[in-house]
């Protein structure tokens, strides 16, 4: 009788896998890859998460990821993803990391990247990675949510230091992407201000800040001496008369740095200092007249 | 196992299986009776002679068709399988060595991809050495010489080996190893090394088309009167990009964006070639009287032969051939159609070259004519500010609002009372850049 049991749960499982084959074949799945599964304490990993769209094309994702308290989080690295625009950019977190953003126009690959993080061990045993609210919409104009799956990642640490190792940033010696920022107003938005709104990538070590200046007069040139300030995309500008340049610097992580500008709507320097012209203006009209009245 | 354990086994996989198999339907009416149509994938029945052999005709005239001098038979239920081509990159490698990747080709109506196969020659135009690389879409030529371009083409194989779709040549030229960039960059100004990326296609003729790089505009050109157009990017670093190009016809309709993801080789140039913009489609009516005709319409390349697909319970095909300005028309008789919903799109076929569907356009057949509004020119969502375009201001204003209560009806693009993902997909979906 228990034999038969046996058996019979048997094929109710093979049953079940047959059902469920199907439903894997079709999901997107997060990838979880790191060189090793191993590790002393104090030592080094990073763990790349990584997107398998399955063929089908995907523009947008979000999710989060679940770190043992065996491991901390040291680095994260956005430089190279496939996501163009980070709705909630990867940041360190207690334990987590969370994340979504779009890709526009969609992404259909395999191993896409999204980000890494570098993590060290800081308690011996395993230590679980697991992903958490995975979500992938499809290109389809109708926000459609397809099949998402993430396995988790297992890290045996092994005994080591203790202390916090220092981590070594990738050699980047490339500008972050140019990029061309855009100037908005809309009255439903930040009060009807100005702002301008930018966005670009460092393929290598990643985007670390940016900066914006405002400033009136002539094009500046020596960009050290503008009254840089750390900004972040939309920034609504000070001078809501539009009679500054504009800078915006993308700083990435290694201190390369591009700087794009937009020049006033306005002229400042015609409308502040008119007075100027006035009198360059009476003086050449004199001196014409005199020159006249010298040749005459 | 026991008989009753075997027979439940085999019960349990025959409900599983069943799915799989499609059972030929029979049509019938007062006066005919169709029993058992076959439809079979392709004509992979080849014929042969000393002098010549013809393999797998994608075309109409393949499907049993029968002529004469005053009319054409076409025998049985018609259908139009094809394949798109891929878009290819090559990447001007290092130490005897190219990256080739393209984009994967997509089979309907019977055509399965089963592999592709790399076209290798120092000649533009070949004869091309071939070489099976199977189901990938990306492969290193290796034991190439430095200094030397070479020409390569992407041949898509069915399941059987056939050759289905061959893709546009691209070209490059492997160089010996570059010395490692100088240091520094800090400032601004840093030593690094540079990559250009060509891009060429096929849109509609004197249409504007739009480069996205990474979902921002890199380029802009305007096709030639052929459809051709050239795009060349510089001042890029190596590393992975998402390309996107689109482009806007006579009547400032946008077609189906073409994307693809390329790596990018630091010091080495890539070109990209084969992009072939799907046809952008219209309609005269949103309602047809069953009877009327519903004219169908768009902009392809010059002089492209256009394949028209009716989705209805049964699908309907069309054909038409664009004019010298890529103008097409189809007059479609809706009294094949059923009562109710339908939608149609369109793909276009030009020197071998074949499109992915365009954008469907939806219609119904009922008892009254309606005309049909004038087609958008503006995205149908994601818009926020007004300026007709969907680009990071949008997304800089949506963004504001996500996970926030009480957003405006703008921003929350499926209306369900919050602004979350879902309407970020939309928008990124009408994205123009």
């Amino acid at each position: 009788m228990n034999i038969n049991f046996k058996k019979r749960y048997r094929e109710f499982l093979t049953v079940l896998f047959l059902l469920a084959l199907p439903l894997h074949l079709f999901a997107v799945e997060f990838l979880l890859i790191s060189p090793n599964a191993e590790m002393e304490a104090g030592s080094i990993i990073t763990l790349s998460v990584l997107l398998d769209t399955e063929g089908e094309s995907i523009n947008a994702i979000e999710g989060k990821l679940l770190i043992s308290d065996a491991l901390e989080v040291l680095d994260i690295n956005d430089g190279n993803s496939i996501v163009n625009f980070w709705v909630e950019r990867p940041k360190i977190g207690v334990g987590s990391v969370s994340f979504s953003g779009t890709i526009p126009g969609g992404y259909n690959g395999v191993n896409g990247f999204l980000f890494s993080v570098t993590l060290t061990g800081v308690k011996n045993g395993g230590a679980d990675i697991t992903l958490s609210g995975i979500s992938a919409f499809i290109n389809d104009g109708l926000g459609t949510k397809s099949e998402a799956t993430g396995s988790p990642y297992n890290i045996f640490i092994q005994e080591g230091t203790t202390s916090i190792p220092e981590i070594t940033p990738p050699t980047d010696t490339a500008l972050p992407e140019s990029f061309v920022p855009l100037l908005s107003k809309d009255q439903n938005f930040f009060d009807g201000k100005y702002f301008i709104v930018f966005s670009t990538q460092d393929k290598i070590s990643g985007i670390d800040h940016y900066e914006v200046a405002e400033e009136a007069g002539f094009m500046s040139f020596t960009y050290k001496s503008l009254p840089w300030v750390p900004a972040e995309s939309p920034y609504v500008l000070k001078d809501q008369e539009q009679k500054s340049n504009i800078y915006i610097k993308a700083v990435d992580r290694q201190g390369n740095y591009r700087i794009v500008s937009i020049p006033p709507a306005n002229q400042a320097f015609f409308y502040d200092y008119n007075w100027v012209f006035i009198t360059i203006l009476l003086c050449v009209v004199i001196l014409y007249i005199k020159l006249r009245t010298h040749e005459f | 196992m026991s008989k009753q354990s075997t027979i439940f086994l085999l019960f349990i996989l025959s409900l599983l299986v069943a799915p799989f198999f499609v059972l030929a339907q029979q049509f019938n009416s007062a006066s005919y009776q169709v029993i058992n149509p076959v439809m079979e994938s392709g004509n992979y029945a080849s014929s042969d002679s000393d002098n010549f052999i013809l393999k797998s005709v994608i075309s109409q005239i393949s499907i049993g068709t029968s002529t004469a001098t005053s009319f054409k038979v076409n025998a049985g239920f018609l259908y139009f399988p094809f394949v798109t081509t891929p878009v290819v990159t090559a990447t001007g490698g290092q130490n005897t060595q190219v990256p080739l990747s393209w984009t994967a080709s997509s089979g309907f109506l019977g055509w399965n991809v089963g592999g592709y196969t790399v076209g290798q020659s120092t000649a533009s135009g070949g004869p091309y050495s071939l070489a099976s690389v199977g189901n990938v879409t990306s492969s290193t030529r290796t034991g190439l010489s430095n200094g030397t371009t070479y020409y390569f083409v992407i041949i898509t194989e069915d399941v059987f080996g056939n050759h289905i779709a061959t893709s546009s040549e691209v070209s490059a030229a492997p160089v010996a190893s570059a010395s490692p960039p100088p240091s520094g960059g800090g400032g601004g100004g840093g030593g690094y090394s540079q990559v250009a990326v060509n891009f060429s296609g096929r849109a509609y003729p004197l249409s504007r088309v739009t480069l996205l790089k990474d979902g921002q505009i890199a380029a802009r050109t305007v096709a030639g009167p052929d459809a051709k157009f050239q795009i060349s990017l510089t001042d890029i670093s190596g590393g992975d990009y998402l390309f996107s190009v689109y482009g806007e016809d006579r009547n400032s309709i946008r077609s189906t964006p073409s994307t693809f993801p390329v790596v990018l080789t630091s010091g080495a140039n890539t070109n990209i070639s084969g992009i072939f913009l799907a046809p952008t489609i219209s309609v005269d009516k949103s309602e047809v009287k069953r009877g009327d005709n519903i004219a169908i319409f768009g902009q392809s390349a010059a002089e492209s032969q256009i394949s028209i697909i009716v989705n209805s319970e049964e699908e309907h095909f069309g054909r038409a051939q664009s004019d010298k300005n890529g103008v097409y028309l189809y007059n479609l008789d809706t009294l094949l159609l059923e009562y109710g919903e339908h939608s149609v799109k369109s793909k276009a076929t030009v020197s071998n070259e074949i499109s992915t569907f365009g954008k469907s356009v939806a219609f119904k057949i009922g008892t009254k004519s309606i005309l049909a509004p004038e087609p958008l020119k503006c995205p149908a969502a994601g818009e926020v500010n007004g300026d007709c375009r969907v680009n990071l201001i949008d997304f800089s204003i949506v963004a504001f609002w996500y996970k926030r209560l009480s957003p405006p009806r703008s921003v929350d693009f499926n209306g369900d009372g919050r602004v979350d993902l879902v309407d970020f997909s939309i928008m990124a979906y009408y994205w123009t850049g």
